[in-house]
């Protein structure tokens, strides 16, 4: 009766893990593609005109030989108007994953944009990807190691040009405390 | 007071010098030397029997101290030249005078127009403070270097060689 009861429970797991198998492929089949989009914490703020770098991981549940897929990259304001986009075909395998980036326009007005990916095989979308940043007011173009650069330099300038001041005023101090030690000495004799 | 340019043929120059310092023993002077030595100047105005004890040199010509009394500067260095003769000006009390010994040599070591603004910045302060100025200098060829600086002078003498004297209007070069 024992026996009975465990070969009913071994078969019972079989045909869960057969399921499962059989469910994971005919998801494979049906979205064979996994797309991750991830703009790191650092770029999640930046300013118009500079490079908005991400990582793109791609997963190929298929796990079908090499095969050439196409990214279009959208970069998209809050109303969902395309602002810039670009797009980049590669080879992948099982999957990939990899550094991307794209320009923000000079002009972009301040405000939260989202980046949005399509993984386009044959024509078709496969998958989708987004995530947002924000794009702030612009910083001064000078950048801050210039302008303590200039700033340096300028001080040293300044310091050096109240060093030969300061000279000059000592020189002619002596000359006018050894005048009128002369003179003295003279009106002394 | 009045600032002289005298210009002599350089034979003369030191008769010049000897003739004006000792016309004016009652006065304490300052003397810019430029092209001698304080030791020699003072040697020879002794030899000539001209009292030294009233006249403060200014020696441009030795860089080394040699006596305590006497203020060395370079020629070169016109601003602390003016420097040094104001000081003087201002601590000797009374009656005074300034001789420059001799001007155009300035011009060997100083543009022109350095030149010409340190002599008007000089006359300017002597006339301010009524004391008078000669300034000695040999005639040479390149006397018309002197030409910017004739105008600072209240009077230019030049001496040819047959000695004669002319105002400076005359000079016309």
């Amino acid at each position: 009766m024992k026996a009975k009861q465990e070969k009913k429970k071994t078969l019972f797991i079989e045909l869960a893990i057969i399921s499962l198998i059989l469910f994971n492929l005919a998801s494979a089949q049906e979205n064979p593609f996994n797309l991750e989009v991830h703009i790191a914490d650092a770029h999640k703020g930046m300013q118009a005109g500079e490079d908005l770098l991400f990582t793109t991981k791609i997963l190929n549940l298929a796990g079908q030989q090499r095969m050439d897929i196409t990214l279009n990259y959208n970069i998209l304001d809050s109303q969902k108007n395309t602002l810039t986009s670009k797009s980049e075909t590669l080879a992948i395998e099982t999957q990939a994953s990899f550094v991307g980036n794209i320009k923000i326009p000079e002009n972009t007005p301040e405000g939260d944009y989202e980046l949005d990916v399509q993984l386009i095989v044959n024509n078709k979308e496969e998958a989708k990807g987004k995530d947002s940043f924000e794009i702030i007011k612009k910083e001064s173009k000078t950048p801050i190691k210039i302008t303590i650069t200039l700033l340096i330099i300028a001080s040293l300038i300044i310091l050096i040009f109240i060093t030969l001041i300061l000279r000059r005023l000592i020189e002619k101090l002596k000359i006018k405390l050894k005048i009128h030690e002369i003179v003295k000495k003279r009106v002394r004799n | 007071m009045s600032s002289t340019l005298i210009i002599t043929p350089v034979e003369k120059l030191q008769e010049k010098i000897n003739k004006t310092v000792n016309s004016m023993q009652n006065c304490t002077g300052i003397y810019v030397s430029l092209n001698k030595t304080q030791k020699s100047i003072e040697e020879t105005l002794k030899k000539n029997r001209i009292k030294t004890e009233k006249i403060f040199f200014i020696d441009c010509v030795t860089s080394e101290k040699q006596k305590e009394d006497v203020l060395h500067i370079s020629p070169r260095d016109l601003e602390k030249l003016s420097y040094a003769i104001s000081s003087f000006i201002k601590e000797i009390k009374g009656e005074k005078f300034l001789i420059i010994d001799a001007l155009s040599t300035l011009l060997i070591y100083n543009d022109e127009n350095k030149v010409a603004a340190f002599v008007k910045e000089i006359t300017d302060y002597a006339s301010e403070n009524k004391v008078r100025v000669i300034a000695f200098s040999p005639s040479t060829k390149g006397e018309e270097l002197l030409n910017k600086i004739f105008n600072f002078f209240d009077k230019v003498e030049k001496e040819e060689n047959e000695s004669k004297t002319r105002k400076k209007e005359d000079l016309i070069y």
